[in-house]
């Protein structure tokens, strides 16, 4: 399960153009284009006027430790729920853009401090009670403060105040200026449940689906949300999560028709899937890559050249042809997507290249260069097999490579983030902002640092992009970022994986997200059954 | 025989004692920590601590263990460490779930088993014994996450005729829950029919040759009388210990069997449990196992003894 200790459904950065746009001049032709090219039912017929009902089932990973509490959710399941049945301030919308949900609209008081949220009125939840300030407070404040144990408490912390202004307006502040706040609240922890709220077994939301049982680890239920207020959204009539976590009994439950979603496929079974016939096979371009950090802390790696030679030393398009089956695209050894506006096109590709990597090595006092490299199942399956890709390429350039295959069970707690280790294996599922991703992970003090590298001036820059709200400003400093950590940082970033997801034949209204599995994890209320 | 009843019973029990210490210890030695797991994001090393501390965990191994111990004479497994839930609840919807699999499996395995065995032994060298002997060896040497994907891909998604996922809903007819627990069970039955069957041709075969049925024979009885009456009640002590442990094994084939199937029991429940470091859950499920595999064995040496009265005079 690689979604274990990251909040995987913190979705991407829109992408500049717009795929609907695209997508509807297609399906005008009678043609249709998704991602990859391919040739979708789901997606071709979008424009057809969505059928009310019907049982959707879905196959998703889960445990007997899940929980329906955004704050604690865990696996797959806790994303996919909290979707189902909760709303959130704002929504990543299906054209990529952040658009507003129980949020009717915001404002932010010059420096990014002060935001003001005009919340959407005559909102009702499940039982009948209507959406209120007091509700979206309590929410919040779920994930502050020191007894919070919420995945969500980090990206909270930065909150000095939620104040009630009105019976549907709150205004928050901020210790220093965060010009992306209103993206926070897309996150799948972020959910809004009624003021005082805690029978998670009996979950309360005002989401398109009022859940109607719960096994933790076996299957969850919903049905139809009477009085959803969003309209065109929610079609079906019951949603069924069974918790699948078998990879191959997965795969079989979709193609017998026992289910209808499946995320998390693996691309190695996109060929088959795809020529069966029982499935139709969404790829999303998106923020997913695979990273080996190697760790700037311990010599010889506090060298910069040294990592230099890291980077040219591997052969990308080999990972992405081989492993990937083309399902995605190579890395440049920076963490923004090239679907995100904000991606630095100007970024010159770093090539596989033997030769510069034994100058790189040379400039450092070395002759040649050997490491253990950490690769686990834990993080993506094949992660082993990547390894031996790397240290093939590696070879010519005279570093030696060792591919330590590490047990799934304990890697994150006991391999990854460990200061000794040479070069640790990750996998990182994008996030929906560039400040979010880079302070998770780049940032001197982020929490994962996998490289353990750090840099002044990168997180002062860092910092000062956060408060600033002017786009042009915004963008010269994101890119700048992206440019010192291409050059300088710990990581080779071999590929950007697309989140692949299928769905049975009846499907519809298909399109690819790129933010996560199965439309962004919307797919419940975005998805429609023909009969 | 009472009082060996009571001395095997005290053996199992001593048993039992000796693996809940094997649990506690292989539980305390587990890498990684359920809190970290849990927290994920927010896993700082101040609230990972509070969690373990409103888990009890701050108390030294030799106290958990024996407070643990305690609450197990009580028939109290403890909390869940993972979502705080009683175990004991935990365990038994899922219990059941996994004494149906495992009953029906064993009804169908068994007289299965004992039936080729028997046709085979007393058809010796014919078709139908080579038959046996091959089918036998064939299913001996399949591990059953084989022969279960092999099924689904077969009987479920080329020919569409069964579930390849056997969660049972709430309100299914019984029809249907035997319907979802075809492929299981199928899984379960060829897997641990062979030994069986083997056991008992072999042990027919072997009393075949012994005297008494030699002079039955030239006595002009029936060949069915000869087998149902003389040597089936002769070969009931070997064979009734093999059945016992082909129960044993289902119980344990059906952690493997129960993961492919998505059927929610307690070997699905173990394997879930393990991936989040529910110590708790994983220690009562193994002593569960542990204690079913006791139970067995035992049940098995005493048939032994039942059926053999030189056994049990021996002692």
């Amino acid at each position: 399960m690689t979604d274990q200790k990251r909040p995987a459904a913190v979705p991407a950065r829109p992408r500049a153009i717009s795929r609907r746009g695209l997508l509807q001049s297609a399906a005008a032709f009678g043609l249709a284009s998704g991602a990859g090219g391919l040739l979708l039912p789901g997606v071709a017929r979008a424009q057809e006027v969505p059928q009310s009902g019907g049982t959707l089932r879905a196959g998703i990973l889960g445990a007997s430790s899940n929980t329906n509490d955004p704050a604690l959710r865990q696996d797959e399941f806790g994303v996919m729920a909290a979707y189902t049945t909760f709303n959130h301030l704002v929504e990543i919308a299906p054209d990529k853009t952040l658009a507003p949900e129980l949020a009717e609209s915001w404002e932010a008081a010059p420096g990014a401090k002060e935001w003001v949220f005009n919340l959407r009125k005559g909102v009702e939840f499940h039982d009948g009670r209507t959406m209120t300030a007091d509700d979206v407070i309590y929410s919040i404040n779920r994930h502050r403060g020191e007894a919070s144990q919420s995945g969500a408490k980090a990206l909270m912390a930065a909150i000095e105040e939620v104040e009630k202004l009105g019976s549907h307006q709150i205004r928050i502040r901020l210790a220093s200026g965060n010009a992306d706040l209103p993206w926070n609240f897309s996150g799948d922890h972020m959910a809004i449940v009624p003021d005082g709220f805690d029978n998670w077994m009996k979950p309360v939301g005002t989401g398109g689906y009022v859940q109607t049982s719960f096994e933790p680890g076996v299957r969850a239920t919903w049905e139809r949300n009477p009085n959803y207020w969003k309209e065109g959204r929610a079609h079906v009539g019951e949603v069924e999560f069974l918790v699948l976590n078998d990879p191959q009994a997965r795969i079989a439950a979709l193609q017998s028709g026992q289910i209808d979603a499946l995320g998390l496929v693996d691309p190695v079974a996109v060929e088959m899937l795809k020529g069966s016939g029982a499935a139709q096979v969404v790829n999303s371009a998106g923020g997913q890559f695979w990273s080996y950090a190697a760790n700037c802390k311990l010599a010889p790696f506090d060298n910069v050249n040294v990592r230099r030679a890291l980077k040219h030393g591997i052969d990308r398009q080999k990972i992405l042809d081989i492993v990937l089956r083309g399902n995605g695209r190579i890395g440049n050894d920076q963490p923004v997507a090239a679907t995100d506006p904000l991606f630095n096109t100007e970024l010159g590709q770093t090539p596989y290249d033997p030769e510069k990597a034994r100058y790189y090595l040379k400039e450092a006092g070395l002759d040649g260069l050997s490491l253990q490299l950490d690769t686990s199942d834990a993080t993506y399956a094949g992660s082993a097999n990547v390894g031996q890709l790397y240290r093939q390429a590696a070879q010519e350039a005279g570093i030696g490579i060792e591919v330590m295959r590490q047990p799934a069970d304990g890697y994150w707690d006991q391999i990854w983030l460990n200061p000794s280790r040479q070069m640790t294996s990750g996998v990182w599922m994008g996030r929906p902002t560039v400040d979010m991703l880079m302070s998770t992970i780049f940032a001197g003090d982020a929490p994962w640092n996998e490289a353990f590298w750090s840099d002044p001036r990168f997180d002062g820059i860092l910092v000062e992009a956060r408060a600033e709200l002017d786009p042009a400003k915004r963008k010269e400093m994101y890119w700048e970022l992206q440019s010192i950590i291409h050059a300088d940082a710990g990581h080779v970033i071999p590929v950007f994986a697309d989140f692949i997801d299928a769905y049975s034949p009846r499907v519809r209204g298909l399109m690819p997200t790129p933010s996560w599995y199965l439309m962004g994890a919307r797919f419940t209320e975005r998805v429609w059954l023909a009969s | 025989m009472g009082r060996l009843i009571l001395r095997r019973g005290g053996t199992g029990g001593l048993l039992v004692l000796a693996s809940t210490l094997l649990l506690f210890l292989a539980g305390e030695m587990m890498p990684g920590d359920f809190a970290s797991k849990l927290l994920g994001a927010s896993a700082t090393p101040e609230t990972v601590e509070a969690l373990r501390l409103s888990r009890g965990l701050d108390a030294s191994p030799a106290a958990r263990y024996l407070a643990w111990l305690g609450g197990l004479l009580h028939g109290d497994l403890g909390l869940s460490l993972t979502n705080g839930r009683e175990i004991g609840a935990l365990i038994a919807s899922r219990l059941g779930n996994t004494l149906l699999l495992a009953g029906l499996a064993a009804a169908v395995a068994v007289p299965l088993a004992l039936a080729l065995g028997t046709l085979a032994a007393v058809f010796r060298d014919s078709w139908i014994d080579r038959a046996v002997l091959v089918l036998t060896m064939v299913t001996v040497a399949t591990p059953e996450f084989f022969f279960a994907y092999v099924a689904i891909a077969v009987l479920a998604v080329e020919l569409n005729w069964l579930p390849s996922i056997s969660i049972p809903r709430p309100g299914m007819s019984v029809w249907e829950v035997l319907q979802v627990l075809v492929l299981p069970v199928l899984t379960l039955v060829v897997t641990s029919t062979a030994h069986v069957a083997r056991m008992t041709r072999a042990s027919i075969v072997a009393a075949m040759e012994q005297d008494y049925v030699g002079t039955a024979m030239l006595k002009g009885l029936p060949r069915g009388r000869i087998v149902l009456r003389h040597i089936l009640p002769n070969v009931a002590a070997p064979v009734s210990a093999v059945v016992v442990m082909t129960l044993a094994d289902i119980v344990v084939g059906l952690i493997i069997v129960e993961t492919i199937f998505a059927y929610p029991g307690m070997g699905q429940l173990m394997v879930d449990s393990v991936a989040k470091r529910d110590i708790t859950v994983v220690q009562a499920c193994g002593l569960i196992f542990a204690a079913t595999y006791i139970f067995l064995n035992m049940a098995a040496d005493m048939l032994a003894i039942a059926f053999n009265p030189r056994l049990r005079s021996a002692r």
